[in-house]
C-alpha cells in the first residue's frame, strides 16, 4: 500500500488517525517510562555535543548506537549435546564527524597517504542494566577519544585533498536528511516463548539421524533464538528503538572423499516466529535426505573445468546475484577511487535482460510467504529503510544509498548498515529478483538441453545449492566473482538421469555473466544468510527465481590433501 | 591428631606411587570412554608404510563456569556456561626417537557435554585421526632432518620421552560456589565504590569461577581424574594525570576454594586501599633524575619480581632444543655453578599441600603427563643451580621428569610451569634493618635518596617511592622504569626480610604460589624515567556526575 496515495477513502484516513493517536500515546509513554536507555543516550550525547561543537575543529554531527542482544544458542552432534548457553550483551558505537557535510573526517584518503583510512573496529561493552552513571561514563570516555581521532583524521583528509588530484565524484561527504523518532515496545526473550530444554532434545534428535551414516566425519544441529534491540540517537534529533528477533536452525554434515576432498552440506531454516519453523518430522526428513545425499556426493565423480550453459536453482541464484550484482550497486562503494565502479555510469542503460527487475526492500518481512532475514525499519544511520527499485525491466535505475552521497544521488534510502563494531557503509538488505517472462522448470530444462546440443555438449550443468561466495570490486585486482557450489548435477542431452558431480567453483566476471542470463523460472527460492564486507557481517536475504545462463565458467575447487579417516567412526 | 593425619597422608602417597586407586571405586564414565577409544586407536590406527602410534594420551577438561563483570554498580556481563574440550597427544616412533619436539600442533576439540560413551568417543576418534596423520608425517620428517645433522653425542643419546610408571588417581569433584546471583551481587557492590572517586575514569570488577575436572588416560595405563576449581576476582581502575599520563592498576585475587575468597566487605576494603594508593600516584610527581644504586622491593613487588625473572621468563624451566635448532634453555649449562647470590635458595614444593599451616594453591597431586611432583625439589641451593623444572622430555642436564608438565586452562595446552615455589635467604633482617641498610648504601654512593618499590607487575614498577637519606621521609613518584632488573640482578643483594610472604596467582593457566621474603634489597639497580609514556590532552567534556 502506498501511504501517500491521494485516493484513499475517508474511513481509512479516520482509522489511520486513530492508529496514529494510539501510537503517539504509546510511544510517548515508552519514551519517558519504559525506555530509560534512550533518555540516557540523549542526555549524554547532548552533554558532549554542546562542548564538542564549540571546539576549534568543531564536531558537526554525533550519533550513539547501542545493540542489546539476547541469544540462546544450542548445538548437538550425533545425538549428543555439545553446547547450550544463553547470552546477554550490550555493545555500543560512537560516531563523530568534524568539518562539514561538504568535507569531513570520513572522506576516503587516496592511495599513498600516510593517514589511516580503514574502517575502525571497536568492541565497546555497555552495562546491560539501564544505569545512567555506568552507561554515561562509558559513552563519555569513548566520545572523547573518537572526537580526538576524528580531528586528527580530518587534518589527514585536508592534507590528502591538498596534495592529490581532485576527486572524480564531487559530492558531499554526508547527506542532509530529515529526522524521525520511532519506538517499539521492549521485548524480553521470554516473550518469544522459547524452552531451551525442549530445543536441546530436538537438536539431539535431528543430529542423531547422522549416527547411522558412517560416511559422515562430523555433523551438527544448531539452533539459535535471538532478540536484538537496537537504539539510535543523534544530534539531528533521531531517537529510535527497534526490535528484531528470529529463530534459526542449521543442520550441517561433512564427509571426505577418497581423494581427500572435504564435502560439506547444510540445510538451514529461518523464521521470524517460532510457529513458522518447520515441524520435527519435516526437519528429520530433510536431514535424512541430506545424509543420503552426502554419501552419494562422496562417491560422485569430480567435474572438470567447463564453460557452457547451466541452470542455477533459485537459492543458488540468490547468492549469485548477491555477489555479482548486489555488491556493485552499493552506493558508497561507487565513490571510492579504488573501486572499479562497474555500474556508476550505467544508470538508464540496459544491464540485465529486459524481463528482469531487481529491488531491495528492508521493509519486507516476507516475500510470497518466504520469511526474510535482511529486514529492518531503520538502518544503522537512523534512516528509514526504503524500497529501492535498482533495476526495472533490465535498466539500471538507482543505487542503494547510505548517508554517503554520490554524484546524482544526494540522499540515503536507508541502506547504511554496520555491525555494532564498525562504522556504517552502504550494504544490501532484502534483494528480490523478479521476471515478467517466467518459464516453467520443464521449459528451463529444455532451454538448457537445446543450448547444450547446439554447442555439441553431452551435458549442461545444474547448480542446485551453494554455500556462499565472494567478489572483488577493486581496480587493482581482476574484477571477478567466485561462487562455491555444494550440489551440482550434469543434465545430459540424451535423456540419461542427472548425474551428481563434485569439485567445481563457479567463476567469472560480472559484466560478461550478466549478458549471459537468458531466462528466469516461475519459482522463487531464498538465501537467508550473512554477508561479510567492510562493516562486518550482516543479515541479508536474496530471493531469486531459477536462472538459465547461456554460458557459465567453472574451475576446479581447491581441496584438502588429507586421506579419509583410518578407522571407522565409533 | 597431628600424627594420625601424617600417617594417613603417608599411606595415600604410598598408594599413589604404587599406582593404586585410593578414591572413588565407581566407574568413571568419561575415563572409560577415553580409555576404550584410545585403546582402539592404539591397536588399529596405522597407515601403510608408516609406523603406528606407540603412545597416545587423551585429556578431557570438563567445566561449568560463571563469568561476571560490573562497573560502577551495574552489570555489563553475566553468564553461566558448560564446556568440555579434548586434547590429544599422540607419538609415533618409540621412547628413544619419536615425533615429539618437532612440528607439534595443538588441537582442542569440543566434546559431548553428556556422559555418553559414543558421543565422547566420536570426538576422540576425529582428533586422533588428525593427530596421527600429522605425527606420522612429522616423525618421518624428523628422522630425515636428524640424518642431515651431526648431533653432539650427549644430544644424540637423549631419549625423546622418558618412560615413567603408570599411575591411577581418581579424585572426587570439589564443591564450588556457582551461585550466579551471589557473584552478580558481589561484582555490583564491589564495583560501586568507585563512584566516590571522580578521578577514576574507568573501572570494573570481573569475576570468574570455574568448577573443573581434568580427565587423562594414556596407553601406559595412567588414569587420572582430578578437580581443578578456580576463583578469580579482578578489580581494575584507570585514570589520567593532570599532565596527561594514563595510569592503570589491577588487584587480582585467585584461589582454589571459596573459603579463601574474601567476603564482600573485605574485598571492598582492599579495593579502596588500591584506589587510595592509585590516587596518590596520580598526584605524584614524575621522576626527574636517573639513579643507579640500592633499591628495596617490598611486599607483592618481591613475589612479582621473582616470578618475572625466574619463571615467567622460564629461567628455571628445562627446555629441550628442537631438532630444527631453535628453543632450548642454556641456563642448564650452569648446573652446579653459581647462578645467583649464595645467600639465596629456591625450592619447588609442588607436591606439598600446606606450608606452615597455610594451604598452598600451587599444589597438584600429579602433572598432565602422569608424574607425581616431588614434595620438595631443590632448584637453587645457596645460589648454585641444582635442578630445573621438567616434564618427560629429557634435556642434556636434566633427564628425568620432576612432574612439572602442567595443564594450562587458558590455552588448553601442556607446558612446564611451577606449582609452589619457596624462595629463601640466609641473610635476613627486619624491615627496619633493611631500610637502614638501604639508606646506608645510598649514602655510601653519595645519593640524597634511595628507592623502594612496593608494587611491580610485568616488568612495570607500579608504586615507587623515594626515601630520603637525611630523614627517612618517603615520596611517591611516577613514570619509573627499571631497565636493568633481570635474573642477574639477584646476584648482588644486600639482604632480605625475615618475614615470609605468600602470593598466589594463575600465571600459567594454573595456580602458582610463591613464598618469598617480605622485602628484598638489591645492591644496585638503574632507576630511570619511562620513555614510552604518551601524554594525552585532557578530557574536553567533564566526566558525568556519579551520584
Amino acid at each position: 500500500m502506498n501511504y501517500f496515495d491521494n485516493n484513499i477513502n475517508t474511513k481509512y484516513i479516520r482509522m489511520k488517525k486513530g492508529i496514529l493517536l494510539v501510537l503517539f500515546a504509546m510511544f510517548t509513554q515508552i519514551s519517558f517510562s519504559q525506555d530509560k536507555l534512550i533518555d540516557i543516550l540523549k542526555n549524554e550525547i547532548n552533554r558532549n555535543f554542546i562542548l564538542l561543537k564549540e571546539r576549534p575543529v568543531p564536531a558537526y554531527y554525533m550519533s550513539y548506537r547501542v545493540q542489546d542482544t539476547k541469544r540462546h544458542a544450542i548445538t548437538a552432534s550425533f545425538g549428543n549435546l555439545t553446547y547450550s548457553a544463553p547470552l546477554h550483551q550490550r555493545r555500543f558505537n560512537v560516531d563523530i564527524r568534524v568539518g562539514s557535510h561538504e568535507m569531513d573526517n570520513t572522506r576516503e584518503l587516496k592511495a599513498g597517504s600516510s593517514g589511516n583510512s580503514g574502517n575502525r573496529y571497536e568492541n565497546n561493552v555497555l552495562s546491560v542494566e539501564d544505569d545512567p552513571v555506568a552507561i554515561q561514563t562509558e559513552l563519555w570516555r569513548n566520545s572523547d577519544q573518537i572526537y580526538k581521532d576524528a580531528v586528527k583524521q580530518f587534518e589527514n583528509v585536508k592534507a590528502n585533498v591538498a596534495v592529490k588530484v581532485a576527486s572524480e565524484d564531487k559530492s558531499n561527504d554526508f547527506t542532509q536528511e530529515s529526522s524521525e523518532k520511532y519506538f517499539e515496545k521492549p521485548l524480553q526473550i521470554a516473550d518469544l516463548k522459547f524452552d531451551a530444554s525442549e530445543w536441546e532434545k530436538k537438536l539431539k534428535q535431528y543430529s542423531n539421524v547422522f549416527s547411522d551414516n558412517k560416511d559422515i566425519l562430523n555433523c551438527s544441529a544448531n539452533f539459535s533464538v535471538e532478540l536484538v534491540r537496537k537504539y539510535f540517537v543523534d544530534t539531528e534529533g533521531r531517537e529510535i528503538a527497534e526490535n528484531a528477533y528470529s529463530y534459526r536452525i542449521q543442520i550441517t554434515a561433512l564427509t571426505i572423499a577418497e581423494d581427500g576432498m572435504e564435502l560439506p552440506l547444510y540445510q538451514s531454516y529461518f523464521a521470524i516466529n517460532a510457529k513458522d519453523l518447520p515441524s520435527d518430522e519435516q526437519i528429520i526428513k530433510d536431514t535424512k535426505k541430506l545424509s543420503a545425499l552426502i554419501s552419494e556426493l562422496r562417491k560422485a565423480p569430480v567435474a572438470e573445468s567447463y564453460s557452457g550453459p547451466a541452470l542455477m536453482t533459485a537459492e543458488a541464484a540468490g547468492v549469485f546475484f548477491h555477489e555479482i550484482f548486489g555488491h556493485r550497486v552499493e552506493g558508497a562503494r561507487l565513490k571510492q577511487e579504488s573501486d572499479a565502479q562497474t555500474f556508476k555510469k550505467k544508470v538508464g542503460e540496459l544491464v540485465l535482460p529486459k524481463d528482469i527487475s531487481i529491488f531491495f526492500d528492508p521493509k519486507l518481512k516476507e516475500y510470497k510467504n518466504i520469511p526474510l532475514n535482511g529486514s529492518y525499519v531503520f538502518d544503522d544511520e537512523g534512516i528509514r529503510g526504503q524500497r529501492v527499485d535498482v533495476v526495472k525491466n533490465g535498466i539500471l535505475n538507482r543505487f542503494l544509498m547510505s548517508r554517503t552521497p554520490i554524484e546524482g544521488f544526494s540522499n540515503s534510502n536507508g541502506h547504511g548498515r554496520a555491525m555494532i563494531f564498525y562504522n556504517n557503509v552502504t550494504r544490501q538488505s532484502n534483494m528480490i529478483i523478479e521476471s515478467n517472462n517466467p518459464k516453467s522448470d520443464k521449459e528451463l530444462r529444455t532451454l538448457l538441453i537445446e543450448q547444450s546440443k547446439k554447442e555439441n555438449k553431452q551435458y549442461g550443468y545444474l547448480f542446485d545449492k551453494v554455500s556462499g561466495g565472494f567478489t572483488t570490486t577493486g581496480r587493482y585486482m581482476p574484477n571477478a566473482f567466485n561462487v562455491t557450489p555444494l550440489i551440482v548435477y550434469r543434465v545430459y542431452t540424451d535423456g540419461r538421469p542427472d548425474e551428481l558431480v563434485r569439485g567445481v567453483d563457479l567463476v567469472g566476471t560480472p559484466l560478461s555473466i550478466f549478458s549471459q542470463v537468458e531466462a528466469c523460472g516461475n519459482d522463487h527460492g531464498v538465501f537467508n544468510g550473512a554477508c561479510g564486507a567492510e562493516s562486518g557481517s550482516l543479515p541479508v536475504s536474496c530471493v531469486s527465481p531459477t536462472l538459465f545462463i547461456k554460458m557459465i565458467e567453472t574451475q576446479k575447487k581447491a581441496k584438502s590433501q588429507t586421506q579419509p579417516p583410518v578407522l571407522e567412526r565409533p | 591428631m597431628q600424627l594420625k593425619y601424617k600417617y594417613n597422608l603417608m599411606i595415600a602417597v604410598f598408594l599413589l606411587c604404587t599406582g593404586m586407586i585410593f578414591a572413588q571405586q565407581t566407574e568413571n564414565v568419561i575415563l572409560s570412554a577415553i580409555q576404550k577409544e584410545v585403546d582402539r586407536n592404539k591397536a588399529e590406527l596405522k597407515i601403510d608404510k608408516l609406523k603406528p602410534p606407540f603412545f597416545i594420551s587423551y585429556t578431557i577438561f570438563d567445566f561449568k563456569g560463571i563469568e561476571v563483570a560490573a562497573s560502577l554498580g551495574a552489570l555489563s556481563h553475566s553468564i553461566e556456561y558448560n564446556n568440555r574440550g579434548g586434547k590429544p597427544s599422540l607419538l609415533v616412533g618409540d621412547y628413544n626417537r619419536n615425533n615429539s619436539n618437532y612440528n607439534i600442533r595443538n588441537y582442542v576439540k569440543s566434546v559431548s557435554l553428556e556422559n555418553d560413551p559414543k558421543g565422547i568417543a566420536i570426538a576422540i576418534w576425529e582428533d586422533l585421526d588428525k593427530v596421527y596423520k600429522n605425527s606420522a608425517e612429522a616423525y618421518e620428517s624428523k628422522l630425515a632432518a636428524i640424518a642431515q645433522q651431526k648431533l653432539e653425542e650427549d644430544e644424540a643419546n637423549l631419549l625423546d620421552l622418558e618412560q615413567t610408571p603408570p599411575i591411577t588417581l581418581i579424585l572426587e569433584k570439589e564443591k564450588v560456589n556457582l551461585d550466579k546471583n551471589y557473584w552478580d551481587n558481589y561484582a555490583k557492590k564491589a564495583s560501586e565504590i568507585v563512584k566516590k572517586y571522580p578521578e577514576i575514569i574507568s573501572s570494573g570488577v570481573n569475576i570468574l569461577v570455574r568448577d573443573a575436572m581434568i580427565y587423562i588416560y594414556n596407553t601406559e595405563n595412567t588414569q587420572i581424574a582430578i578437580p581443578a576449581p578456580y576463583y578469580r576476582l579482578q578489580f581494575s581502575i584507570s585514570t589520567v594525570t593532570e599532565d596527561g599520563q594514563e595510569l592503570s592498576d589491577h588487584l587480582y585475587i585467585e584461589h582454589s576454594t571459596f573459603e579463601q575468597i574474601p567476603e564482600l566487605q573485605k574485598f571492598i576494603d582492599s579495593c579502596e586501599l588500591i584506589i587510595k594508593d592509585f590516587i596518590a600516584l596520580r598526584n605524584a610527581p614524575l621522576i626527574q633524575e636517573a639513579y643507579s644504586g640500592p633499591v628495596l622491593f617490598e611486599g607483592m613487588a618481591v613475589a612479582e619480581a621473582f616470578h618475572t625473572h625466574f619463571f615467567n621468563n622460564q629461567t628455571l624451566n628445562a627446555r629441550r632444543k628442537a631438532v630444527g635448532g631453535y628453543g632450548g634453555n642454556n641456563t642448564e649449562m650452569m648446573k652446579d655453578k653459581k647462578l645467583i647470590s649464595r645467600s639465596l635458595t629456591i625450592k619447588s614444593l609442588s607436591g606439598t599441600e600446606t606450608y606452615k599451616g597455610k594451604k598452598l594453591d600451587g599444589y597438584f597431586p600429579v602433572d598432565a603427563e602422569g608424574v607425581v611432583p616431588d614434595k620438595e625439589l631443590l632448584l637453587v641451593e645457596n645460589g648454585v643451580l641444582r635442578n630445573m623444572l621438567n616434564g618427560r622430555t629429557p634435556t642434556k642436564k636434566f633427564q628425568h621428569s620432576n612432574g612439572h608438565a602442567k595443564f594450562n586452562f587458558n590455552s588448553y595446552s601442556v607446558a612446564t610451569a611451577p606449582g609452589n615455589i619457596l624462595f629463601t635467604s640466609n641473610d635476613t633482617y627486619s624491615i627496619d634493618e633493611l631500610k637502614k641498610k638501604l639508606l646506608a648504601a645510598a649514602k655510601e654512593e653519595d645519593f640524597e635518596y634511595a628507592y623502594i618499590v612496593r608494587r611491580y607487575r610485568n616488568n612495570n614498577p607500579l608504586a615507587v617511592y623515594k626515601i630520603y637519606v637525611e630523614d627517612g621521609r618517603e615520596e611517591l613518584v611516577r613514570g619509573v622504569s627499571l631497565p636493568d632488573l633481570n635474573t642477574k640482578s639477584f646476584k648482588r643483594v644486600l639482604g632480605a626480610s625475615n618475614r615470609e610472604l605468600f602470593h598466589t596467582a594463575c600465571y600459567f593457566g594454573s595456580f602458582t604460589t610463591y613464598i618469598v621474603p617480605g622485602a628484598f634489597l638489591f645492591e644496585e639497580l638503574e632507576v630511570t624515567r619511562n620513555n614510552n609514556i604518551t601524554f594525552k590532552t585532557p578530557f574536553i567534556v567533564p566526566k558525568p556526575a556519579t551520584n
